[in-house]
């Protein structure tokens, strides 16, 4: 991880989304690593925002973010224009284990909202290593669906489910996982914690691995702050608050205790 | 002409007065990858108990403006598990290494001071006072002067080691640092965290899940900087100043005060290289003012006259 100088080189925004391409001196990341990024605005917000690595390049020294508007701080962000500046720190946290997949494990990856990120950047990295993957992606309706196209270029297997029917099949994502509750090997998700709970709880029940990446408020991001506790079983039936910035924010689900 | 900026808080040697705050540094071993950690005056580490702690539940943050609220619990490693996994590296950093370390009774501040006495790699206790007594029950050790006395005068018999008194900014922090300073601390920090509360009126909830929180950042630093200025008048023993620094200035107005070095603690967030550019900008300073020490800005304005109604 480095603490970077960025610059702003493009800001496609579209309503309370904006995809920022920042260049900077920034050493290679991991899919489901983040960077904490805050713009020369002072004090107001005074801390960083976790925001994950959709893509990068790193001989370009270009690496992109999509940002969805949900408060003062990604308003800050959805707001940067070329040639602003911005401070990054990261990479960081731990990444989707994808390192030892086989072509022939039967991989889904299950997104929502500003969790669809993360997950388009594992199927990059899948998709480099000739390993096919399904890819589930849901939101409450079709203005809020992310990422389509550049998907469906890595995958003919995309399936989508919008809330209230505007796109895809009409419900929930995991309504279009159940499918694959009993074939699947090996499940990625990142999302709204409501919708990592239900597909922690449909895989778990099965064989599959399933790999969620977690968020919480976070400070530092680095590890220091001890602000981003997600509790997690241990042994003998005890348990412990570790760092979602730093053992996470991809963790196995079987050893999250839900709030 | 290179600048000095060496300074002294009692019997504590630090090449610069610059120390990382308690809780916002972890085990001193997290910076390697922003800056080389020897390069600043001293590190307080995460407070420690004798046994580890798990921590509050989350959230357990919370931002406000210029500020953040925190209410992480003093989740630690233990004492044991420090000295056996995290000092052996510090030992070879050459910089100041204080353990920060709190109980919730006497009898534990005792039996921790007391653990980490032999340890070469600390060089200072930083005694964190903001504690709930659990044998009174629960009132802070640090906002009670009788409290403060018995506490830091039952560490004193029980260490060798400079002894620093952290003061809570509740109660009346003069009548606490008398006390602290008449038990034998050898040097007092001004000021922990503000308690503090946010409510979600959204979901009809705390912000915290402890409900309540300590306010630190930019927002505390006036404060801070008046505390300081109670402090430096009261007692003869050296003061540290914390709270809300982010800046060269911010840091000199403690030394001006008379404190002889300070911290820098939630500015590490949102600027993990802080602690680089405070140093040059106190080299800056004294330069532009024409002083080759630090040491000669430290109590520059007086403290002694009296305060008139605001
Ligand atoms: C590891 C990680 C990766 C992330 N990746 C992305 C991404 O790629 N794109 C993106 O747009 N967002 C991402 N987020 C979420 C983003 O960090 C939050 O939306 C942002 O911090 C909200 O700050 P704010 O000031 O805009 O909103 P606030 O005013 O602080 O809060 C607005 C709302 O967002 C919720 N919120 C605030 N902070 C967080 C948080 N850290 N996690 C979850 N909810 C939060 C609040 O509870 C509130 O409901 C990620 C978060 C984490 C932890
Ligand atoms: C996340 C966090 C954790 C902290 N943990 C401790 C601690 O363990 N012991 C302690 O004495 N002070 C602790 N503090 C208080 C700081 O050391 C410091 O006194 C306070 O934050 C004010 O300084 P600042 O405004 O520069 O952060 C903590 C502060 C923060 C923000
Ligand atoms: S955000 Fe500070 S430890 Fe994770």
């Amino acid at each position: 991880m480095k603490y970077i100088d960025f610059e702003v080189l493009d800001a496609k925004k579209q309503g309370d989304f904006c995809e920022v391409v920042l260049k900077g001196d920034f050493e290679p990341s991991l899919p489901a690593q983040f960077y904490m990024l805050k713009g020369d605005w002072g004090n107001h917000p005074l801390l960083p925002r976790p925001i994950s690595i959709l893509d990068e390049c790193y001989k370009k020294k270009e690496i992109k973010f999509l940002v969805k508007n949900l408060g003062e701080g990604s308003k800050k962000l959805i707001n940067l224009r070329k040639g602003d500046f911005v401070k990054g720190t990261g990479p960081l946290g731990n990444h989707f284990p994808f390192e030892n997949l086989k072509k022939s494990d039967k991989i889904i990856l299950i997104g929502g909202g500003v969790g669809v990120p993360p997950l388009y950047y594992l199927l990059k990295f899948l998709k480099e290593k000739g390993i096919e993957a399904i890819f589930l992606e849901g939101a409450k309706t079709k203005g809020e669906l992310l990422l389509c196209e550049e998907i469906k270029k890595l995958t003919d297997d995309f399936f989508v489910a919008t809330e209230d029917g505007t796109f895809g099949e009409k419900g929930l994502v995991t309504k279009i996982a159940e499918q694959f509750q009993k074939t699947a090997d090996i499940v990625f998700s990142c999302g709204p914690i409501g919708m990592l709970k239900a597909v922690s709880e449909m895989f778990e029940k099965e064989k599959a691995k399933c790999y969620i990446s977690l968020e919480e408020r976070m400070a530092c991001g680095y590890g220091v702050c001890l602000g981003c506790a997600v509790e997690i079983k241990g042994k003998e039936g005890k348990s412990s608050f570790q760092r979602v910035c730093a053992e996470g924010p991809v963790f196995d689900s079987r050893v999250v205790i839900w709030k | 002409m290179e600048i000095d900026l060496k300074v002294d808080v009692g019997k504590i040697e630090l090449k610069n007065p610059l120390l990382l705050a308690s809780g916002c540094a972890g085990y001193g071993l997290e910076f390697d990858d922003f800056f080389d950690v020897s390069k600043v005056g001293g590190v307080c580490l995460k407070g420690l108990s004798i046994n580890e702690s798990k921590g509050n539940n989350p959230p357990r943050i919370w931002e406000t403006p210029s500020g953040m609220m925190n209410a992480i619990g003093l989740q630690n490693i233990g004492i044991k598990n420090f000295l056996k996994e995290k000092a052996p590296h510090l030992r070879k950093i050459d910089t100041v290494f204080v353990a920060n370390f709190y109980g919730h009774k006497v009898e534990e501040y005792v039996e921790a001071a007391k653990m980490l006495d032999d340890e070469e790699c600390i060089k200072a206790l930083e005694m964190n006072i903001s504690c709930p007594n659990i044998s009174a029950g629960g009132i802070q050790f640090g906002v009670d002067p009788l409290l403060v006395h018995k506490v830091v005068s039952e560490v004193r018999k029980e260490t060798k080691k400079p002894l620093c008194v952290k003061l809570t900014p509740s109660g009346n922090i003069k009548e606490t640092a008398k006390s602290a300073f008449e038990a034998g601390a050898d040097a007092l920090v001004a000021i922990n965290t503000i308690p503090a509360m946010a409510i979600d009126t959204e979901k009809m909830d705390f912000r915290i899940f402890n409900k309540v929180g300590g306010l630190s950042g930019p927002a505390i630093h006036p404060i801070a900087v008046k505390m300081v200025f109670d402090v430096v008048s009261e007692v003869p023993i050296p003061i540290i100043g914390c709270g809300g620094v982010e800046k060269g200035s911010d840091g000199i107005e403690f030394l001006l005060l008379g404190a002889r070095a300070f911290q820098v603690g939630t500015a590490l967030f949102y600027n993990p290289k802080a602690p680089l550019d405070i140093i040059n900008e106190l080299k800056e300073y004294l330069k532009r003012k024409g002083f080759n020490s630090i040491k000669e800005i430290i109590g520059k304005i007086k403290t002694k006259e009296k305060e008139k109604c605001l």
